[in-house]
């Protein structure tokens, strides 16, 4: 038995031996045959890249005037697998960030590792609560840097800036078009560190710098927006359209000086808007433009040579049985001259004008307005209207399209238009940004005007621009839209809405005027649109009185900002009412 | 432990110089190394509690030395008398922990006796070890089968208060243990190998027994490529570290290593994954010698069993030398993934607090074996 005893316990001992042999074979595999790869797997343990943040180009106006920059900030994140005493951290992240404590420890007790508990917290307030955690010894809260998106004027010129995302990718507005150039390089450097992610300054890898985010500096004159503001806010406030639009252009360059519309937004509580106030309805809302538009075949028939200013045309007394279908003007006029017939604004005769160049001729010429396709404007979403081909027009479409119905344009397209006749007929490329610089300003690209094309003959130009003097006159259908001591070009519009269940809605209309100042060396074309306007009686619901008396008053306060010498006598403008008695009814 | 013996004992001085020398000096080699690699391996961390890991590893081992001193000086034969009380008192322990005990990693398996915090299960399995020597050496005449099941009955108790804790880490080391006194302690093969079929049908029970965090961890062993992130995390940091050694290692407290930049676990990198920090820093060459240092003290210990003077000695020393053989062979197979993850320390070199204490006593009784070998003969 004792014998037995040892003899088992040298087997033991063999099996001992076995055993440990094992691990010498198990090491000599991971020490020598796998020692390569397993250095290879805790060198690269260690180099961390790390991003070097590069900061977002801040907007500006043409003044220089900041309309968007970056302040830095942090956002506060938790992980939930490293929080180590919840409640604790409920109380003094809640009572530090203002966040509810309720709120606050739903979110962290919910199943999600990475948790955003809040953006855009200030460095001075995070650094305090980074201290504070650590003094309580409190686990799973971290920084992330960051940056908040600062607009300082609010709401102002909203649509045109725009805004970013979290991530700051512009996803509105020039924040959006010109994201390419606002959003710069982050740069990264390689780094070395251990497990708790300090660094170890030993040993530094290769580094690449980040390159910050070029400026964009707009067209955009703030002064002029201000007006601008400030007038459609009084508009909003008498007439309380659905929606409202103004645009100020400087027509040889195509430059927008200002750009307004209504429903609007605060771009720093860019969270709480609703889609209809983030609308750039200045270039994505289609409209028809009612009697602005006859511009268009006037400028084509005298184009075309087919009348001249002082022609006469027999406007068929207010009634004009068309294609089996009625045409009326708002007023009987036997014959008008051209000229009148855009002053006095008859159907009748606009009608008449297109007729003489013919449906293929006048649809070329629409389209040479810019209509029907984009402008180009450096903004996203714009869109091209709609203007059909003549194929796809019915028998009265060429006595209707003339006087602004059955087309839909863009308040962008038709300030061009406007501006067309202001530039000596040559269509512009609507430009909202001035220029790009560097960080440190030093210029990168400056966008010169663009002429699109020669729409019509400067002489065909001017002698509209002398028949849009008249619209401002106290013949013509705008004399509420004169500013004293200019002369004044412009048009009146009134659109009945095209009613969604189909025809026309007879007491909702679109009223508009489009005009430049000075009429003999425009400084700056203007449109002001106003969707279902609400008036007292509903035959004031005309563009020139509605829309004209707008224009009247950011033109003038525009002449005096730009200091532009007026050079008439000045005389006032007729008040409203008395307009609105002698010129009743007209368009 | 009984009174001092007056009528058996040999002169003081004889016994002094009659220790198992290759024994004492492998075990003091070896505590000194875990001394030095507790340092290696915490000397980075700013917390006082981690600077202080080395400091108080060399407290217990001296407080250790002192135990192996006294049990080896001390006839083992008298430990028959305090086998019994020790293994009770084990018991007691272990029902107190449950009750009292502090919560460590979801165990409650630590026990806080004023300023001494120590593990109760260590004290019962070398009290076990003890219970289940002089039980085999006694009723040598009974039939295996009884004594089989009796010693299965010496084991289930504590196994089961261990299990409840739980720590399956610790309730595993028995299997060895008993399996090796069964073998030598003269049970037929025939049982042994009846026992090991039946327990390897219950195997894949066992497995659905397992707590998910187990079961992890298996998965974590068979499939280390999962996931990497949580569960296999330290396991795979642990290869990186040993297998990036490479034959040499990177140098006692050579900088950037995994150890230093604190991959591998904080909590655990100086007690269950010591090695992981021995393989980087002293490579091959260094893991082979402490390997070869163990089996060194195991062959010793083995020796000494050889020599026993008789059955009973034998068995504590084989005892011993299997619980020790059991806790290197878990702790080393698994921060080289042979085994899967159970927290078990390394016996003498990693930091563990009472268990360097344990196992210098259960040394000490093997060189108590080894001093009083003539003694037991003559008995």
């Amino acid at each position: 038995m004792k014998w037995n005893s040892r003899t088992r316990c040298t087997l033991v001992c063999l099996g001992f031996i076995l055993l440990f042999s094992g691990f010498s074979f198990r090491l000599i595999y991971l020490q020598m045959l796998k020692h390569d790869e397993y250095a290879g797997l805790a060198a690269e343990k260690h180099v961390y890249k790390q991003p070097i943040y590069a900061e977002r180009g801040a907007i500006f106006d043409a003044n220089n005037e900041v309309l968007a920059h970056n302040v830095p900030c942090q956002t506060v994140v938790a992980d939930a697998t490293h929080l180590n005493n919840l409640d604790a951290i409920v109380d003094l992240v809640g009572v530090e960030l203002r966040i509810p404590k309720s709120e606050l420890a739903e979110k962290l007790r919910g199943d999600r590792r990475y948790i955003v508990l809040k953006r855009a917290v200030p460095e001075a307030l995070a650094d305090s609560l980074r201290e504070k955690l650590q003094a309580q010894n409190l686990h799973g809260v971290y920084f992330e840097h960051d940056s908040a998106r600062i607009y300082p004027n609010g709401s102002m010129l909203c649509h045109v800036i725009g805004f970013t995302d979290f991530e700051h990718h512009g996803i509105q507005g020039v924040e959006a078009s010109m994201d390419q150039y606002l959003r710069g390089e982050d740069g990264y450097r390689y780094i070395e560190h251990n497990r708790a992610g300090q660094e170890i300054v030993l040993y530094r890898g290769q580094e690449r710098a980040s390159r910050n985010g070029y400026q964009v500096h707009l067209t955009v004159d703030l002064n002029l927006q201000n007006i601008v503001e400030n007038e459609i806010d009084a508009a909003m406030r008498e007439y309380s359209p659905k929606k409202a639009t103004i645009i100020l252009m400087r027509p040889q360059t195509g430059e927008i000086l200002a750009m307004a519309n209504r429903p609007h937004f605060d771009l720093n509580l860019r969270a709480d808007a609703k889609p209809e106030q983030m609308k750039n309805r200045a270039i994505i809302d289609m409209m028809e433009p009612g009697s602005t538009f006859k511009i268009v075949p006037a400028a084509a028939a005298l184009n075309e040579h087919k009348v001249q200013l002082d022609t006469t045309i027999f406007c068929e007394n207010g009634l004009w049985n068309f294609g089996g279908t009625a045409l009326h003007d708002h007023k009987p006029f036997t014959d008008l001259s051209v000229k009148d017939i855009l002053v006095k604004s008859s159907n009748v005769g606009a009608a008449k004008l297109a007729l003489s160049v013919g449906e293929q001729k006048f649809y070329e010429y629409i389209r040479r307005f810019g209509f029907g396709e984009r402008t180009g404007v450096e903004l996203p979403g714009e869109i091209p209207g709609l203007i059909r081909p003549p194929q796809a027009w019915s028998k009265i479409s060429i006595t209707r399209i003339p006087m602004g119905h059955e087309v839909g344009v863009t308040p962008l397209q038709m300030t061009l238009a406007m501006a067309v006749i202001a530039n000596g007929g040559k269509l512009m490329t609507p430009r909202i940004v001035k220029s790009i610089t560097d960080a440190d300003g030093k210029t990168v690209s400056t966008l010169s005007p663009v002429v699109l094309r020669q729409v019509i003959s400067p002489q065909t130009a001017r002698q509209i621009g002398d028949a849009l003097r008249g619209v401002v006159s106290d013949r013509g259908t705008a004399a509420a839209a004169a500013v004293p001591g200019f002369t004044i070009a412009g048009k009146t519009g009134t659109a009945q809405k095209v009613d969604p269940k189909g025809g026309y809605d007879k007491d909702k209309y679109v009223v508009s005027f489009s005009g430049y100042l000075p009429a003999d060396r425009p400084e700056f074309v203007g449109l002001v649109v106003l969707d279902d306007a609400q008036t007292s009686k509903p035959e004031l619901n005309y563009g020139g009185l509605v829309a004209g008396p707008i224009f009247s008053r950011i033109a003038e306060k525009a002449a005096r900002y730009l200091d532009l010498e007026p050079h008439e006598e000045i005389r006032k403008a007729l008040p409203v009412e008395r307009v609105a008695l002698t010129n009743a009814s007209r368009r | 432990m009984g009174p001092e013996p007056h009528n058996r004992m040999t002169p003081f001085l004889r016994k002094l110089l009659g220790q198992n020398w290759l024994l004492v000096a492998l075990m003091i080699a070896l505590a000194v190394f875990g001394v030095v690699a507790i340092y290696s391996a915490t000397y980075m961390r700013e917390d006082p509690v981690a600077a202080e890991f080395w400091h108080k590893q060399a407290n217990w081992v001296a407080v250790g030395f002192f135990a192996f001193m006294i049990t080896s000086l001390i006839d083992y034969h008298w430990i028959r008398w305090g086998a019994l009380p020790m293994y009770l008192g084990g018991i007691f322990f272990l029902i107190l922990t449950k009750f009292v005990g502090q919560r460590v990693y979801g165990a409650r398996s630590w026990l806080h006796l004023g300023p001494i915090n120590f593990q109760p299960a260590q004290l019962a399995v070398v009290a076990g070890i003890m219970v289940l020597a002089l039980f085999l050496s006694q009723f040598r005449q009974m039939h295996p089968m009884l004594r089989v099941l009796l010693c299965g009955a010496i084991v289930g108790a504590p196994c089961l208060l261990i299990l409840m804790q739980p720590d399956l880490g610790e309730c595993i080391i028995w299997i060895p243990v008993l399996l090796a006194l069964f073998f030598v302690g003269g049970i037929p093969l025939r049982y042994l190998i009846c026992i090991l079929l039946i327990a390897a049908a219950f195997l894949p029970i066992a497995y659905i027994g397992l707590k998910p965090y187990q079961q992890e961890r298996i998965t974590a062993f068979l499939h280390p490529d999962v996931d990497k992130q949580g569960a296999s995390w330290a396991i795979n940091q642990s290869l990186i570290a040993i297998g990036s050694g490479g034959w040499s290692g990177k140098g006692f407290k050579a900088p950037n290593t995994q150890i230093e930049l604190g991959f591998l676990p904080a909590t655990a990198v100086h007690n269950d994954y010591i090695f992981s920090a021995i393989g980087e820093q002293w490579g091959f060459v260094g893991g082979m010698f402490l390997i070869g240092a163990f089996a060194l003290l195991l062959l010793t210990c083995l020796f000494v069993a050889f020599f026993a003077g008789d059955q009973f000695g034998l068995l504590l020393v084989v005892g011993v030398s299997a619980l020790i053989f059991t806790h290197i062979f878990q702790n080393i197979g698994m921060t080289i993934s042979m085994l899967p993850i159970t927290g078990v320390p390394l016996p003498l070199v990693s930091y563990s607090g009472s268990f360097a204490l344990m196992i210098m006593f259960g040394l000490g009784i093997v060189n108590s074996v080894w001093v009083h070998r003539k003694a037991a003969t003559a008995l």
